[in-house]
């Protein structure tokens, strides 16, 4: 004899609630941080960067793997950018009054932002993983994620953008043409995936950055946001 | 300009993104353009170039702060009490504008000014024309400010400031990809050597195309009738068109004042430099000399040494001449170096003016360096001249297997006589450019 489980069976409407217990603040909770958004950004980040990797590569006078260069650097910093938002509430303070493990969340929003781009970005890069691909294009969305969070308690994730979009401007145009793998510890978005001293910066950066945020979460405004 | 709006516009130079911007772009300026100082160090018109060059980091910059200064009404949820004032909404938007573009043309003045230490010092040329290039990068900033004013003020969010730095970053970054779309954005892809210069006429369509893009986009930001933006962006868009539509050589060109030679000729080897390398000609003089009496004795060896930016085409240089790429040991301050960061010292460059001489005249690629060279032993004797020329039985760099003997090493074991017998020999073959002579001189160091 089988059992016929009946929409009003107490045991499937306590796991129900006990779901949406769950999920539905998770979900409104990644709503009022315009996670929503900033994933979708993400993906036409990935997509983008896809596409500006192959042009670069396929046109004229193009010197081959060196001419993603702009890409590994420029779109984990755009997604990190995009994600960024996400890491100060509406109202800080009001939040940080809640009964919530606020360290634990920000861990976790770390974690994810950093996992979703990393995935992302990997995915596009996989043809020559080693040569400015997906390599390259992981260490890069470690070390911005590090600069982002490390930045948000010091002035707020409204400009947590402000010192990577700065350092990766500069960098950029000022780190020594041919990249030499001596000046990694500064021009790190910018090195092959072989410079040992790039990954070190980087994991430092990512591991201080989300220490600091997991502990102090970002600075709150000055005033409400919009 | 009345006291309310003096006062109006101080307040937003003091409270608002201004000072913040003047540091960035003063920082990033001065941080990019002393990274390749070598490059423009005693020269006025590369120092503007490399102004320009840099110019793919400062717009960006402002317009970021731009869209962060027009985002200010929004966050502060002001724009309702602001909208309820006497006060036209334009004024506001304008201040705000011209507050941000003041700031960052300051920094780019501040960065230029901080270049001008290790330029006018030493300098031995005025140059051509290149303060036009500057204002056009100040016009370019204030262009930068007016699209950040604009797309801060209509487009909300909280990440329009850092997403339109990017947007900016990754436009100019395409446009300098393009042979004809690069003119229409401020930065130029690098700079010259200081022997070309730019005519009035594109300076003028730059202005104009940044000047009317940067009213229209104003107008598009604060005018209530916003269809008046149309007026100057016919006139940018008109401005535009000869710039796209002129070739290369329709636009740089060749200074002959920057290049005529200053020369030395103490003791009867003479060492010439272009007019606007002529401050290192003091320090040159010694090494230069030294390395030309090396030539002593080989038969139509090189009795003068000439720097290669002097004269148009290599090719046409005088018998008996070396054309040295003197550019290459300029240190970070304009000084000679003796061993630039990338290694070169004297003795390379004036190695690569004795193979260049094959290179040149014979051009044993035919134009394809990726190609296989006609005639092997070409190469083999233009390397085997340029190592003698390093005098180096070991230089770096040159890996020979052991048990080996590289012909270069072949040559430096034989008797001085007999080093030079050769190289006058290679000399007269590099001018033949017959491959039976090469093959015969690679024959002689198996």
């Amino acid at each position: 004899m089988t059992s016929v489980v009946t929409p009003l069976d107490p045991r499937r409407d306590q796991r129900a609630r006990s779901f949406a217990h769950r999920v539905a603040p998770a979900w409104l909770h990644a709503r009022a941080r315009g996670i929503p958004l900033a994933v979708l950004g993400i993906v036409a980040v990935a997509l983008a960067a896809w596409w500006c990797a192959d042009w670069l590569v396929h046109r004229e006078w193009s010197t081959g793997a060196d001419s993603r260069v702009p890409v590994v650097a420029g779109a984990p910093l755009l997604a990190v950018v995009l994600a960024s938002a996400g890491l100060g509430g509406q109202d800080e303070e009001l939040e940080r009054s809640t009964a919530v493990r606020w360290r634990v969340r920000r861990l976790g929003h770390i974690l994810g932002m950093t996992l979703l781009i990393g995935c992302a970005l990997v995915l596009i890069g996989l043809w020559e993983p080693r040569e400015y691909g997906a390599f390259e294009l992981a260490r890069n969305t470690l070390g911005f994620v590090g600069l982002v969070a490390a930045s948000a308690p010091v002035l707020g994730s409204r400009l947590a953008w402000v010192p990577s979009f700065a350092y990766a401007a500069v960098v950029y145009l000022a780190a020594p043409k041919p990249i030499l793998t001596e000046a990694a510890w500064w021009t790190w978005p910018l090195q092959q995936w072989g410079a040992d001293l790039a990954v070190l910066v980087v994991v430092a950066l990512f591991v201080g950055g989300t220490a600091l945020y997991v502990m102090k979460g970002a600075r709150p405004a000055r005033d409400a946001d919009e | 300009m009345d006291r309310t709006t003096r006062r109006a516009f101080r307040t937003d130079l003091v409270r608002g993104v201004a000072p913040v911007a003047i540091l960035a772009i003063t920082g990033a300026g001065i941080a990019t353009l002393f990274n390749d100082s070598e490059r423009w160090a005693g020269r006025w018109g590369p120092l503007m170039e490399y102004a320009r060059v840099i110019m793919i980091v400062l717009v960006p910059l402002a317009v970021a702060a731009a869209a962060w200064q027009a985002g200010r009404d929004r966050r502060r949820r002001t724009d309702e009490l602001l909208g309820t004032t006497p006060r036209p909404s334009w004024q506001h938007v304008a201040l705000g504008w011209a507050g941000v573009t003041l700031a960052a043309v300051l920094g780019l003045v501040l960065a230029w000014l901080a270049g001008v230490a290790l330029v006018a010092p030493i300098a031995t040329y005025s140059g051509r024309g290149w303060w036009w290039g500057l204002a056009v990068g100040a016009l370019a900033l204030a262009a930068a400010s007016a699209l950040g004013t604009a797309v801060g003020r209509l487009v909300p969010g909280r990440l329009v400031a850092p997403l339109a730095g990017i947007g900016a970053y990754v436009l100019l970054g395409i446009g300098t990809y393009s042979d004809r779309l690069t003119w229409l954005t401020p930065s130029f892809s690098g700079a010259t050597d200081g022997t070309r210069y730019l005519p009035g006429w594109v300076h003028v369509s730059q202005a104009l195309w940044l000047a009317g893009l940067a009213a229209a986009l104003v107008l598009l930001a604060a005018a209530r009738h916003r269809w008046l933006a149309a007026i100057p962006a016919l006139v940018a868009v008109t401005a535009a068109v000869p710039l796209v539509a002129t070739d290369d050589e329709g636009r740089w060109r060749v200074d002959h004042t920057a290049m005529a030679p200053v020369c030395t000729d103490e003791g009867g080897l003479e060492v010439c430099l272009a007019r606007v390398n002529a401050f290192l000609l003091d320090a040159a003089e010694e090494p230069v000399r030294e390395q030309l009496a090396r030539w002593d004795g080989v038969d139509g060896g090189f009795v003068r040494a000439v720097d290669r930016v002097s004269i148009d085409d290599a090719a046409l240089a005088p018998e008996r001449t070396a054309v040295l790429e003197v550019a290459h040991l300029m240190s970070w301050n304009g000084e000679w170096s003796e061993e630039s960061e990338h290694g070169e010292r004297i003795e390379t460059v004036f190695a690569q003016a004795a193979a260049d001489l094959v290179y040149r005249n014979c051009r044993p690629y035919a134009g394809d360096v990726t190609a296989e060279p006609a005639h092997t032993s070409m190469i083999w004797a233009a390397e085997a001249a340029h190592y003698w020329t390093i005098g180096e039985t070991t230089p770096l760099g040159v890996v020979v297997e052991d048990g080996e003997t590289a012909p270069f090493q072949v040559l430096l074991s034989r008797p001085e006589a007999e080093q030079k017998d050769w190289l006058g020999r290679y000399l007269a073959a590099a001018h033949t450019c017959e491959p039976a002579a090469f093959d015969a001189l690679m024959e002689e160091l198996r």
